[in-house]
């Protein structure tokens, strides 16, 4: 990793606590960005000389509070600071003082209920915390959500405007809208967990702070709603992907994929745990898409070796999911298994009708260029890996497509 | 004698440390299982996050079934974490060893054993 990634690494470690306190101090998410950014900016001229500072994220905490004061200085007269509308009390301000009164003041849930303000559409929500909590760039939720870039960035402007001019009534939620506003919180928890998994481009693969964040604040979660089994599943699920962590990547950031990955290296105990959670979850016969998941990172998990998988159980579950889940995405997951247990043919059958709807997304071109591999249509696997390289993969992802596209051509 | 030295701990304490304070930590609860090993029969057990704990209670009643719910979650600030049962002299000795592993982070309660049996594997 150069120092410049090995610096990156750690913003994206701060990023949600700073940009979470920043927003309760000057209640301006713009702001708190805006003074996030150019704190960093600065660390970057300073750290690589002088070294890391002792505790980063206090100095880039206090870099940005003191610009934050000078530009509200010249901005407005104090008065109007104290009477700013406070953009961070929303209906469930009654259930984070629970943290608050444990002993678990929690700024960033905090921020998260924030960006699930109801005023907001769901995909709204998500777009915003992508953004405000996990620090990724316009293009990379474009990306995420399948859209263009363009229309991500007035989505998410005019969601920074909803929030700063809406009133909220200080009334204490109904039970479906604490119901639905929890729901969209967990959400958000996937996604940055989902962007920590897998970044979605840079030169970073893994942003493994932004795991450990998602972890923190699902357990937080299920701390306060103990019975829920969604949230049981998910924080299951979130244990048995992190498990896998040390043996994803190569020394030098290349990808290792799970067939070839050393398992020696997966974290027993996380996965002890996470199937114990999962269990648990389960006897609530209360299934959804967030068990479902975790089953499937289970059935890795129990896997001793790749040929050990049970394939044929994914199959299923996946099947399961797309009833929850009827995307395209999912079907491809599905469509991974069944060339396991069907064959290659059979896979690429399921992925046909999806062509138009992940054109852009590269693991649809990646898995079938595997497939194709699989067949010997070294042209065509060699074509699909192409375009997969074409659609903004990571560093870690270039190298190894470009690996596949050597072997393809040598196979020719 | 046999006492069992019971752990408490906030929740996401422990979690919560620097890295490096976790390491010494663990060394701390090395040492002890090194020297107890040593000397002969011994328990050791670190329990998962209470999140993943249910509760078996009693349905009210001889004719009915138990109540089994999540939990427990007393709203307490310290909860039961893990624990050793060690072969000792004195109780003086139990507390000696104790000692190292209430520094600043949880309570720990010394408590003789009644009765005790089983066997552990290492390897859940």
């Amino acid at each position: 990793m150069t120092e410049h990634a090995w610096i990156e690494a750690h913003f994206a470690e701060i990023r949600p606590k700073a940009i979470a306190a920043l927003n309760r101090q000057f209640r301006d998410l713009d702001l708190a960005e805006e003074l996030f950014a150019s704190s960093c900016l600065k660390a970057l001229q300073s750290w690589p000389g002088k070294g890391l500072p002792d505790d980063p994220f206090a100095w880039l905490l206090t870099v940005a509070r003191n610009a934050g004061r000078d530009t509200l200085r010249r901005q407005k007269p104090a008065d109007v600071l104290a009477a700013a509308p406070a953009a961070t009390e929303t209906p469930e301000t009654g259930y984070i003082e629970r943290l608050d009164e444990r002993g678990l003041r929690d700024d960033v849930l905090r921020l998260l209920f924030v960006c699930c303000h109801p005023a907001l559409s769901p995909q709204d929500q998500s777009a915003l915390a992508l953004r405000i909590v996990a620090g990724l760039s316009v293009d990379e939720i474009a990306r995420a959500f399948l859209v263009k870039p363009k229309a991500m960035e007035q989505r998410i402007t005019r969601a920074k405007k909803t929030i700063g001019r809406a009133n909220i009534p200080f009334e204490p939620p109904t039970l479906t809208e604490r119901h639905d506003r929890l729901k969209s919180v967990t959400l958000m928890i996937y996604l940055l967990f989902n962007e920590g998994w897998s970044a979605s481009s840079g030169e970073v693969h893994i942003k493994a702070p932004l795991c450990d964040e998602a972890i923190r604040l699902v357990r937080l979660l299920l701390t306060l709603f103990p019975s829920i089994s969604e949230l049981m599943g998910l924080l299951a699920l979130f244990l048995l992907q992190h498990a896998r962590a040390k043996a994803r990547l190569k020394p030098n950031g290349d990808v290792i994929l799970l067939d070839d990955q050393d398992r020696s290296l997966w974290d027993g105990a996380m996965i002890a745990e996470g199937k114990a959670l999962l269990e648990k979850a389960l006897r609530h016969g209360t299934p959804g898409p967030y068990q479902i998941q975790a089953a499937i990172a289970a059935v890795h998990a129990d896997a001793k070796t790749s040929q050990d998988t049970d394939w044929q159980e994914l199959a299923q579950l996946y099947g399961a999911l797309y009833r929850y889940e009827p995307t395209p995405v999912v079907k491809l997951n599905q469509a991974a298994a069944v060339a396991q247990v069907r064959g290659p043919q059979a896979a690429l059958d399921m992925l046909d009708p999806l062509a138009e709807q992940l054109a852009d997304y590269r693991w649809y071109h990646a898995t079938r260029a595997g497939l194709l591999e699989d067949l010997h249509l070294f042209g065509d696997a060699r074509a699909a890996y192409c375009k997969a390289l074409s659609l903004g993969p990571t560093h870690a992802e270039k190298r190894f497509l470009a690996d596949k596209i050597a072997a393809c051509e040598k196979n020719l | 004698m046999y006492y069992s030295i019971l752990i408490y701990m906030a929740d996401g304490v422990f979690e919560s440390l620097p890295q490096e304070q976790q390491d010494a930590f663990m060394e701390i609860h090395r040492d002890i299982q090194e020297t107890q090993a040593a000397k002969g029969d011994y328990a050791v057990a670190r329990l998962m996050p209470v999140t993943n704990a249910v509760t078996v209670r009693d349905g009210g009643g001889p004719d009915k079934a138990p109540l089994i719910v999540d939990g427990p979650f007393a709203e307490t600030k310290e909860r039961f974490v893990g624990f050793y049962v060690v072969d000792c002299e004195t109780l003086d000795e139990a507390i000696e060893i104790a000692k190292p592993l209430a520094a600043g982070y949880g309570a720990i309660e010394v408590r003789p054993v009644g009765w005790g049996g089983g066997v552990l594997s290492t390897d859940p």
